[in-house]
């Protein structure tokens, strides 16, 4: 069997395809499609049948959310993972979503204080002091430096990525694989458990009762057990997808149900 | 006026690629003030101007899933009617929020309804089979924002304050808080397709563990992952443990595979 590699221009193409990570964000699928781009020149070159491309650009389309400064590590990572399923059949490609939800919480929460809460605060306390005094030497400083370390970090974290997850696939004899992938998954769905409760937020305040301190549906279900309601919607919505319900009948309802609930006041924002 | 017009579009398509370019913040009030200060003659005042909206920006910046006022739109309106006007800065920083925040209306309908319409575009030109048109749905999208914002801000510096406010008036308050709630509920949908495809028996106590950190006791998403990874190892450790005995055993009584 004839082994593809992936060379360092193909990693360079990744950076290069990353740079516009934050530009087609949306509340579906947050950055999927931006995901997708980026790892569409490695699929294309990785799978010469048209099947197996099909199946990871889907996989890639998946919910994709991260700093944009930090995600090219992970499209590295998954770009090692992609070349050890383009080469091995066995391989349970399953693994490669596993690891991007896993990676995606820790290197946001690394990737948002380091670029969005202390960088980013350094640059413009700099950029705003110097452009008060009339300094155009302000907002030049402010961009050299956010984006120095902003574009040091996209390029060296794509080839680390990858870099890290060859070596770690490598050590893994074939037998082990199974119980990595297992573990990764874990890694994964803990973190989806978190952002289901995060990151979904619903607040229902019609009142069930009078009086002074009335008790709403919200205080109803927050105290049966806290961020229930996401919990339940989240899951709602799993069933309706495995029903078939097509995606955008359901996207369709919840925006209905969201300004209906804006308008009549039984949903709050 | 139309030399201003056309100036002003010029720089908001720049400035609208900053998230195209690597979120290079090329868009920031502090970026774009100057530059709108060369255009009416007034790098000085436009560099304080921006500097001054720069810190009001400051505090509004998107972590994790919140998508702040559009500080592009805030700055780059704000400074050209500052200076076409010759407002003072108490008038502009009251313009500056409802500029931003008609900004960030416009963003959600793209968030909430064009965009994820454009997912789905890209979902069935990956089944029949078109990886580039679909790889391309992000470029379409992208650039739609651009534009779109574009021409917005060209659009309301040409009709100026006084209509835009009129205009934010008419947008009804349902409306907007609708598309609000809706981008808190939206994400519930991305994480059931991201369950439908990694959940099954073997991992769904550990989907609760990460629930119950976060909704009980408070766990932000990074502590939470590095609860995942221990748990994770622990089992990893677990799990080998048994493959290695399972391979004593096997060995032992002949080679038969140990099913657990």
């Amino acid at each position: 069997m004839t082994s593809k590699k992936l060379s360092k221009s193909d990693l360079k193409g990744i950076f290069w395809r990353s740079l516009p990570m934050e530009a087609s964000f949306n509340y579906e699928r947050m950055m999927s499609l931006a995901f997708a781009f980026t790892m569409s020149g490695v699929i294309k070159k990785l799978y010469t049948n048209k099947e197996d491309q099909k199946q990871a650009m889907k996989r890639h389309m998946e919910f994709f959310n991260c700093t944009s400064a930090t995600s090219p590590f992970i499209a590295g990572v998954a770009a090692s993972l992609e070349e050890k399923n383009a080469n091995d059949p066995s391989f349970d490609a399953s693994s490669i979503n596993a690891m991007k939800v896993g990676l995606m919480g820790p290197l946001s929460g690394i990737g948002d204080s380091i670029f969005w809460g202390s960088l980013r605060i350094i640059a413009s306390g700099i950029g705003v002091s110097l452009a008060k005094q009339g300094n155009i030497l302000g907002p030049i400083l402010f961009l050299l430096i956010f984006n120095i370390p902003n574009v040091l970090v996209r390029y060296f974290g794509t080839i680390w990525g990858y870099k890290l997850g060859v070596s770690f696939i490598d050590r893994m004899a074939s037998g082990l694989m199974d119980n990595v992938t297992y573990a990764i998954n874990i890694l994964g769905n803990t973190v989806i458990g978190a952002m289901v409760a995060t990151m979904v937020v619903i607040k229902i305040p019609v009142k069930l009762s009078g009086g002074k301190d009335p008790q709403t549906i919200q205080s109803f279900f927050d105290a049966l057990m806290p961020d229930i309601l996401p919990l339940l919607i989240t899951f709602l919505i799993c069933w309706l997808l495995k029903k078939h319900v097509k995606v955008v009948y359901i996207l369709l309802g919840m925006l209905v149900i969201s300004i209906l609930g804006a308008v009549f006041g039984f949903m709050a924002v | 006026m139309l030399a201003q017009a056309i100036g002003i579009f010029f720089i908001a398509l720049i400035a609208n690629m900053q998230d195209f370019i690597g979120s290079s913040f090329i868009g920031r009030p502090l970026v774009t003030g100057p530059i709108v200060g060369l255009l009416f003659g007034d790098l000085q005042q436009g560099l304080i101007i921006g500097a001054t909206l720069e810190l009001a920006f400051l505090g509004l910046m998107g972590i994790g899933a919140t998508v702040p006022p559009d500080e592009i739109i805030g700055g780059i309106l704000t400074t050209a009617l500052v200076l076409k006007n010759g407002y003072g800065m108490g008038a502009a920083m009251t313009l500056v929020l409802p500029i931003a925040a008609l900004g960030l209306a416009l963003k959600n309908i793209l968030y909430v309804i064009i965009f994820p319409a454009m997912n789905h575009t890209a979902d069935s030109l990956i089944d029949e089979g078109k990886i580039q048109q679909a790889a391309n749905m992000h470029l379409i999208a992208s650039f739609t924002r651009i534009l779109m914002m574009t021409i917005v801000t060209t659009f309301a510096f040409v009709v100026g304050s006084g209509t835009v406010g009129a205009i934010l008036k008419m947008i009804p308050v349902g409306f907007t808080d609708g598309m609000t709630i809706a981008t808190n509920l939206l994400p519930a949908v991305g994480f059931a397709m991201l369950i439908n495809m990694t959940f099954s028996k073997k991992v769904a106590p550990f989907f609760f563990i990460g629930f119950v950190c976060a909704a009980y006791l408070k766990v932000d998403t990074v502590g939470t992952a590095i609860i995942g990874g221990i748990v994770a190892m622990i089992m990893y450790i677990i799990m080998d443990e048994i493959r290695k005995q399972g391979k004593g055993n096997g060995s032992a009584d002949g080679g038969v595979e140990d099913d657990f």
